[in-house]
């Protein structure tokens, strides 16, 4: 990745490393969520390649940390009784997936900064 | 934990390149349907019209005029699955608020015109509110769609 890819995340945002979102999956799932107000659990699940049952586990975990809510709507789609599940990110999610992004672009661009001292 | 390796600048690369494809994957999502801005220039220009048709009815128009915005926003979240109602960046941000500066002026203009009698400044009023919708949409479109895929 190039510093302007890394760059290219746009995120001005206090740099702060996030251990509890760092496992590929639940990065993807803040990042995906972090532009948008919510996304439907189906199109998420499509979205990043996941089985319904891995996206609820990483759910129910971010959820737990109050890094994520879910709301549940009645689906007009379908003709059973479920229910569509809206999932999007809380202020506190928010804060954690921009600061770690920082931190992921602080580190990215470290690597190009000594490597451009070290041609030097 | 993966925390050793998670912090080193290659892992930090990768997991940021890991990221790219969803943004361009979100961003073909988020594309508007056909229908979309059509129906919000239509509905949106029904706003600085609404004067013209007087009395109590100016409310009822625009009450359907609001509806029909509401709907329309709840059609694109039921079709796409996605809510935007974030503002990526800031080109789709300016696009944004040119639009409401021109209709709000324009809606002005045409409570001006009605008060005046002039209905064919009314009536320009929501041509100019229509054409500047229809278009602009797209234009909004297409700097939302690039700023999401560039995670500005």
């Amino acid at each position: 990745m190039t510093t302007s890819t890394a760059r290219s995340c746009g995120v001005a945002s206090r740099a702060r490393f996030d251990e509890s979102i760092h496992a590929s999956t639940r990065l993807r799932l803040c990042a995906l969520l972090r532009p948008v107000d919510h996304i439907d659990f189906s199109v998420l699940a499509t979205t990043l390649g996941l089985s319904d049952a891995n996206l609820s586990k990483t759910v129910r975990a971010l959820t737990e940390l109050g890094y994520m809510s879910t709301t549940k709507e009645a689906s007009t789609t379908r003709r059973d009784a479920r229910r569509t599940t809206r999932i999007s990110l809380t202020p506190a999610g928010r804060d954690a997936i921009d600061g770690h992004l920082a931190a992921l672009q602080d580190l990215a661009s470290a690597k190009d900064l000594s490597a451009t001292a070290t041609d030097r | 934990m993966e925390s050793n390796h998670a912090q080193s600048p290659a892992s930090a690369r990768d997991a940021l390149r890991g990221l790219e494809g969803d943004r361009l994957e979100l961003a073909r999502r988020t594309r508007s349907p056909r229908w979309y801005y059509p129906g919000l220039a239509l509905f949106t220009a029904a706003i600085p019209l609404a004067p013209l048709a007087g009395g109590v009815w100016v409310f009822v128009v625009i009450a359907f005029a609001c509806l029909g915005l509401v709907g329309l926003e709840r059609a694109f979240v039921l079709t796409t699955g996605i809510s935007t109602n974030r503002v990526p960046g800031p080109r789709s941000l300016l696009v944004l608020v040119a639009m409401g500066i021109v209709v709000l002026t324009m809606i002005f203009v045409s409570g001006l015109a009605v008060h005046a009698d002039s209905t064919a400044w009314a009536l320009t009023a929501g041509a100019v509110s229509f054409l500047v919708m229809f278009p602009g949409g797209y234009v909004y479109d297409h700097f939302y769609g690039q700023e999401l895929r560039r995670g500005v």
